[in-house]
């Protein structure tokens, strides 16, 4: 137990769990007030990936790095436990009125998310974990379904957008598990850059 | 010396990514340039949803430099005062996510000149405003950095930008006739008050959004520049900016827009007979050259009083009509088979089918504020007539659901036009052609009721 | 290549001391770390040694206007250090190295240095020069245009010193500067130390006893915020011979330096007098 307990305070867990429950509350406020129910689940499910972002390496990485942990199942655990965490906290928005999306949607963007944080803080480091989660799903959100016709994007275009598009579908849905996977891997067997 | 400064920093700080920011726009470049740059500008400002966030975000990781090099005991050794460093350093960062955006809107534009479509002076002064709200983004993200040096700022600027950027799109009153959008709304970053192809905002609304904007820029660059107490001036660029701007607003948005007269420049054919369309639409004028004429020649031979040439009709919007054609005796129409890229969209036939509609006229501007009913019975005599002149049954109406979404049903017009073949070969022909002279000229009446005889 | 002096370098200075502390007590946090020390440094080589927690970089941070005496008197360049721009003035003339170095990881080591000549105020014209002469003096002139994140440890401690040398201070702190330097680099460095004790108040704090004893002109000995020992090198080592070695859990050998012996037998000497 005391292990877990070093290891959730050195990665300044209690607070980013705070934090992002404060913002997940917030946004379900905002989207009692306004239509884009479906924008703002992704950004929820953002505000926790990001937030887990810098908690990916502890201070000292080399210190880290030669410790005798088993990290390989500490950080999967890290990422699935975080990623659990933000589909518990979005589907139990649903308790205070309509949910911000359905449960199979926001599990399969906080899968894909989680895992494209988890793979950009072993290739960029934990600070800069955040980048291409948010950049991408700002650009799917605003610019990118510009290149498709409206309404019926084709399958790269679908890949492409992947969080954005019904949890239905397949290409979406295999983009996502592909990212969560070799994400979760990645981190888990390389631990955060620099 | 402190040009090399600011020239180390715009190569070795997060300068590269401000400038970086506006690169998404290249992307409206696979299909949204054929419109003209005007279209472009007024792309760009709709999409600052994405720019301004990403802004911020680039100014707050700025803003965690010193912090996260550890310099910040060296520096508090030196004896420059703070703001010295703190301005070069949002100097840089402004220049850069300037110099990047207008390096992407000249590319594009210039691609846009070489491809021949229209290249709007009033996109660039519109550009220029969006300018000013992108450096505000990344010299608010720079303060916000500063006030809050937490590791998790940018990322949550970042998307708290984004919903706040998205937010007035969802609050915002749909505007209506009965309920109009007040001029304010206008100081919202994206708010283009809904201009089409053909328009522009109005000098003053420009100039009202352009002191808006220079006033958030200022107040950013005094928060993420100054130290503890002058921050708190940061309010009066900010108040002294509404002052002046909000007066500058019309009353109604709807009253920012007016038609931009270097784009509805004629531009014609050089030979007979003369096919004249926008400078938006150059790009389309060679294609709809020969299908213009075929049209012409059809209504040469079916009717007694033909046109001599076409013309593309321009609504506008805030007069509440059309501009005049050149001439009298024109087949004026409206274009609207036009693809993003500004190419016909079309089949030819369904081209010509399209400005027969009403006998070569455009829909007047009474025909929106009809009830659905009616409405429905005034499109269905148009779409008669052109099945008349074309000499073709209701069957070969075009169906794509893009185009022709406004075509009343098959079954009315299929009733109407077998009422109309059931009248003599000269009442048809007589009536057609007053359903022309009455859309020329716009009269009162039910079109269908008079086409096609009484009692309908 | 000469550099030009100006008219007020080598007019006579209108203060005695570089350095003047009275009744000096500075806080880091809430523990008085310096507690009431007298100081008075002209120019030279002054080493700075003491155990750890004995206070001595919070000394060398409120001597380089880091921190603020909590009481007592500072007097730096003969100006009492207030705010305003008599700080300015007198943090124009301070090189500053401290313990934990940050710096601009993506800035090339001329860059760095010219950013902190920039900072220091230095006059644009000299810039390009000093900084030559500073990145040459610490000898990285080979690296000069490689960036910073490049450098090994003892590389980047020494474009430490060379940004904190740049302006040609009157007063020079260094806080552990040969840390990361290999042994031909250190005599380098005591070289370089030797040749600005003429015309510099240098301030050298640190663990390495040998840098002490070989480049500095005296030694000053801190405990528990306090001056222990102030005096030559030679003193130093000279305490080690009378050291009295049967007391119990002594870790002494031969072939520790005479200065390292020296050292500890005063540490030793003075905590036993603290405790009677």
């Amino acid at each position: 137990m005391r292990p877990l307990l070093l290891y959730l305070r050195s990665r300044h867990i209690p607070i980013v769990a705070l934090a992002t429950t404060g913002v997940v509350a917030m946004l379900v406020w905002i989207a009692q007030i306004t239509d884009h129910q479906r924008g703002l689940s992704l950004v929820a499910v953002l505000t926790g990936a990001v937030a887990t972002g810098p908690g990916l390496a502890g201070h000292d990485i080399d210190l880290d790095r030669i410790a005798a942990r088993r990290w390989p199942v500490w950080r999967s655990v890290h990422i699935a436990a975080g990623c659990a965490a933000v589909i518990g906290l979005v589907a139990a928005s649903g308790l205070a009125g309509e949910p911000l999306a359905p449960v199979g949607q926001v599990a399969r963007d906080a899968v894909g998310l989680y895992g494209l944080v988890a793979m950009a803080a072993a290739a960029f480091g934990a600070q800069r974990a955040w980048v291409p989660a948010v950049a991408w799903s700002l650009l799917a959100m605003t610019v990118l379904p510009r290149l498709w016709p409206p309404g019926e994007p084709t399958l790269y275009g679908r890949i492409a957008t992947w969080m954005i598009q019904p949890y239905h579908g397949t290409a979406p849905t295999v983009v996502a598990v592909t990212l969560g996977v070799v994400g979760t891997i990645t981190y888990a067997r390389w631990g955060p850059r620099r | 010396m402190i040009g090399r400064i600011f020239w180390i920093e715009v190569r070795r700080s997060a300068a590269r990514w401000a400038a970086l920011v506006s690169l998404p726009l290249m992307l409206f470049a696979s299909s949204d340039l054929g419109r003209g740059s005007g279209v472009l500008a007024a792309g760009h400002r709709q999409a600052l949803v994405l720019f301004v966030p990403l802004a911020l975000g680039v100014g707050a990781w700025q803003a965690r430099r010193d912090r996260r090099s550890a310099m910040e005991e060296l520096l508090t050794t030196t004896p420059r005062p703070v703001w010295h460093r703190r301005l070069v350093t949002a100097g840089a960062l402004a220049s850069a996510a300037i110099a990047g955006a207008w390096l992407v809107y000249a590319l594009l534009t210039g691609y846009i000149g070489l491809t021949g479509a229209f290249v709007s002076p009033s996109g660039a002064r519109l550009f220029g405003v969006s300018m000013l709200y992108l450096v505000a983004a990344v010299l608010t993200g720079l303060a916000v950095g500063r006030l809050v040096p937490w590791a998790l700022t940018p990322p949550l600027l970042t998307l708290g930008g984004f919903v706040l950027m998205i937010l007035p799109d969802a609050l915002l009153p749909v505007d209506s006739a009965a309920n109009p959008l007040p001029g304010r709304w206008l100081l919202i970053p994206t708010e283009v008050g809904g201009v089409g192809r053909f328009e522009t905002l109005t000098a003053a609304v420009l100039s009202a959004q352009a002191i808006w904007a220079a006033g958030l820029v200022t107040a950013a660059l005094v928060l993420a520049v100054a130290s503890r107490y002058v921050r708190l001036a940061a309010v009066l660029p900010l108040a002294a900016s509404v002052a002046v701007a909000v007066p500058l607003l019309p009353a109604q948005a709807r009253d920012a827009v007016i038609l931009d007269s270097s784009a509805t420049r004629r531009v014609c054919t050089d030979d007979a007979p003369v096919v004249c369309v926008t400078a938006v639409s150059r790009p389309a004028l060679a294609e709809l050259r020969e299908p213009a004429r075929r049209a012409l020649r059809i209504l040469r031979e079916r009717l007694p009083q033909a046109p001599a040439s076409v013309s593309e009709a321009v609504f506008d919007a805030r007069a509440g009509r059309y501009l005049t054609p050149d001439q009298d005796n024109v087949l004026y129409a409206e274009v609207p088979t036009l693809a993003r890229n500004g190419r016909v969209a079309v089949p030819e036939d369904d081209l010509v089918f399209g400005l027969l509609v009403g006998a070569g006229t455009r829909p007047c501007p009474f025909a929106s504020a009809l009830p659905a009913h009616e409405r429905a019975r005034y499109d269905t005599a148009r779409v008669v007539a052109a099945l008349w002149l074309l000499g073709e049954t209701p069957q070969s109406v075009p169906r794509d659901p893009t185009w022709w979404w406004w075509l009343p049903s098959e079954a009315a017009v299929a009733a109407a036009h077998a009422r109309l073949l059931a009248l003599p070969v000269d009442d048809q022909m007589s009536r057609v052609a007053e359903l022309r002279e009455a859309e020329l000229v716009c009269g009162p009446g039910d079109r269908l009721e008079a086409l096609v005889g009484d009692g309908v | 290549m000469v550099r030009r002096l100006e008219a007020d370098e080598i007019a006579p200075t209108g203060y005695a001391w570089s350095v003047q502390a009275e009744r000096l007590q500075v806080r880091a946090g809430r523990r008085l770390a310096v507690a009431g020390l007298d100081l008075a440094l002209g120019n030279g080589v002054h080493g700075l040694l003491g155990p750890n927690g004995a206070g001595k970089t919070t000394l060398v941070r409120a001597l380089a206007t880091v921190l603020r005496p909590a009481s007592g008197s500072l007097r730096l360049l003969g100006e009492d250090v207030v705010g305003g721009s008599v700080l300015r003035r007198i943090r124009r003339q301070i090189g500053y190295l401290p313990q934990e170095f940050g710096y601009y990881r993506r800035f090339t080591v001329r860059e760095f240095v010219e950013y902190i000549a920039w900072l220091k105020q230095m006059p644009p014209a000299d810039v390009p020069g000093a900084v030559q002469r500073a990145i040459d003096r610490v000898g990285l002139t080979d690296r000069a245009e490689d960036r910073m994140k490049t450098l090994s440890g003892g590389m980047v401690r020494r474009a430490g010193i060379a940004q904190a040398i740049v302006n040609d201070p009157l007063i020079l702190l260094l806080d552990e500067p040969t840390v990361g330097l290999d042994p031909d680099q250190r005599l380098q460095f005591r070289a370089l130390l030797r040749d600005l004790a003429a015309d510099t108040c240098v301030i050298v704090a640190t663990h390495l006893v040998e840098d002490v004893a070989a480049a500095c002109t005296d030694v000053m000995l801190m405990d528990e915020g306090r001056l222990v020992f102030r005096g030559r090198p030679a003193d130093l080592a000279a305490a080690a011979g009378d050291a009295t070695h049967d007391g119990a859990g002594d870790s002494l050998t031969a072939r520790d330096s005479l200065a390292e012996r020296g050292y500890s037998e005063i540490m030793r000497r003075h905590r036993e007098g603290a405790a009677r």
